[in-house]
């Protein structure tokens, strides 16, 4: 069974300007006593989440709501093990398969087939168990022929296509998506929402950051709506999604 | 199973047992080795992709370097061609391996964002691509140096094999270099320009040109660098020299020194990197 608890979740992100990131202002500062030293420790941080509380259990289609910048894909990144919070604790139960910033690929250089390739030993399967399905991938994501050429040669739709029918063919047990993973035309976007709706079937988690009502109506129920970092409504999706949910306005009601 | 099925990423406990988690986490690598292995092999493969002669372009170069320089420096240091080149080309071989892990080593994080941002998995499956891309690399040079020790008559025997264990002090150096500089690299960017700095101070300070030996009663000036010592047992060796136990025990000191630091650099800053890349 997969689970998913946030306890107090807080990420921080430090922002290292042009000259705070580099060695000499540590040694000029050093070497000066300490006078601009303070200015070099002072440093700038981004709160992307604070203390973030969730619970999502098995079956569940949560989807993540919110402005840019509202913390979506850094809470997906938590989720996925990558960011590790500066406060808090995240557990995570179930294989994950994260899907986001397709735009780069594994490796931009490499060929379709290097990229399954390595996309699947990334999400833990053997190189044997990514042979007898790289068929399956090749056909699902229908490049023919390109799936031989580096993928940065691949438009924003292409690319994809290739990442997400890798990563839905590892049957994962918790399923992460980026906005604009869902980004193919129409013809794609409709074999993608079936696959994902058999997926979502087949149970696990999925957590889907859209800004695509449509979408989101589609394959969530239960939706999580992100401001300034803060989790501030979550519920039913379409509870969450009406305007009166805004945290504007519940932050008016409360105050 | 290589993604597990489970994680757990506590404040709390990382203050508590770092280095525990830390082993777990460099074990966790190691076990990917299919990943690692596909990567490096990628690696080498994609920087060569479109060049006729592929990985053998540094070969070549390496191979034409050795050469002008095997006859010049001969002649200036009035040595016999067939007793300088021989030494100067396993050094020159040594040395670009060296060289290569020191500034990718630094370059190993930054180098795989991509990667680290999008999928989960412990980041030193990087260091250990960096040194397995590296050791591909060796392989193709190693054809320079049976060509020369062939063609110079140097006939290291079965004894030429002592060399290996040398080799894999040297590779597990590289390996502490790719963390320790890999870590220090994400966070201060000014370390790659750093360390190719000092990569090309070091060849000329370091016996690969020349011989510990010329240097008289200042031969104390080579005894104290470290990649001396690492060079010599690999070097000796293949020359027909023996394993110069010296050197072996003074790089034995050497590793282990690198890879504790590395320990400790990944134990401290592991998790750190994804924010600064």
């Amino acid at each position: 069974m997969s689970s998913i608890r946030l306890d107090r979740v807080s990420v921080q992100f430090p922002l290292y300007g042009g000259s705070a990131r580099s060695l000499r202002n540590r040694i000029v500062s050093s070497a000066t006593g300490g006078r601009i030293g303070s200015d070099a420790r002072s440093r700038t941080c981004i709160e992307a989440l604070r203390d973030i509380d969730i619970r999502i259990a098995h079956g569940e289609r949560v989807a993540l709501v919110g402005h840019n910048g509202a913390g979506k894909t850094t809470l997906l990144r938590v989720l996925a093990g990558i960011y590790v919070p500066q406060a808090g604790r995240v557990a995570v139960s179930g294989k994950v398969a994260p899907l986001f910033d397709i735009g780069l690929g594994m490796d931009g250089e490499a060929s379709g087939y290097d990229n399954i390739r390595l996309r699947g030993l990334y999400l833990g399967l053997s190189r044997r168990e990514i042979e007898c399905r790289i068929d399956e991938i090749a056909a699902f994501s229908e490049l023919g022929g390109f799936l031989d050429m580096p993928i940065r040669t691949y438009s924003a739709g292409m690319q994809t296509r290739l990442s997400f029918a890798i990563c839905t063919s590892v049957d994962p047990e918790v399923l992460l998506l980026d906005e604009g993973i869902l980004a193919g035309d129409a013809a794609f976007m409709e074999k993608a929402q079936a696959r994902l709706a058999a997926f979502v079937a087949r149970a696990g988690i999925l957590v889907l950051a859209s800004h695509s009502d449509s979408l989101l109506a589609s394959l969530c129920s239960r939706a999580l709506r992100l401001e300034h970092g803060r989790l501030v409504a979550d519920g039913p999706l379409q509870q969450v999604l009406q305007p009166s949910a805004h945290p504007a306005v519940l932050g008016r009601l409360s105050a | 199973m290589s993604t597990p099925a489970m994680f757990v990423h506590d404040a709390q406990s990382r203050d508590s047992r770092p280095w525990r988690d830390a082993i777990a986490d460099a074990a966790r690598a190691a076990r990917l080795a299919e990943l690692w292995l596909t990567m490096g092999w990628y690696d080498v493969r994609q920087r060569y992709s479109r060049s006729v002669f592929g990985p053998f372009w540094v070969t070549i170069s390496l191979a034409v370097f050795v050469a002008g320089l095997g006859i010049t420096y001969a002649a200036l240091f009035r040595v016999p061609v067939v007793a300088y080149l021989p030494y100067v080309t396993v050094g020159m071989v040594l040395w670009s391996l060296i060289s290569a892990l020191l500034n990718e080593g630094a370059a190993t994080f930054t180098a795989a964002t991509a990667a680290i941002k999008q999928m989960p998995a412990p980041i030193g499956i990087h260091a250990l691509r960096v040194v397995w891309r590296n050791l591909i690399i060796l392989a193709h040079n190693a054809v320079i140096v049976l060509i020369v020790l062939a063609a110079c008559g140097v006939r290291p025997g079965w004894a030429g094999f002592a060399a290996l264990p040398g080799l894999a002090l040297l590779l597990l150096n590289g390996i502490g270099w790719s963390v320790t500089l890999g870590l220090v690299g994400a966070r201060f960017r000014d370390v790659m320009p750093l360390v190719a700095n000092a990569t090309q101070m070091l060849l000329f300070v370091t016996p690969v040109l020349w011989r510990a030996g010329d240097l008289g009663d200042r031969r104390i000036l080579a005894e104290l660098n470290p990649l001396f010592h690492l060079i010599e047992i690999v070097r000796a060796p293949l020359l027909g020299a023996g394993v110069p136990l010296g050197s072996f025990a003074v790089a034995l000191a050497v590793t282990a020194l690198n890879l504790g630091l590395a320990f400790a650099f990944y134990t401290r800053l592991r998790w750190r990197v994804a924010y600064w890349l």
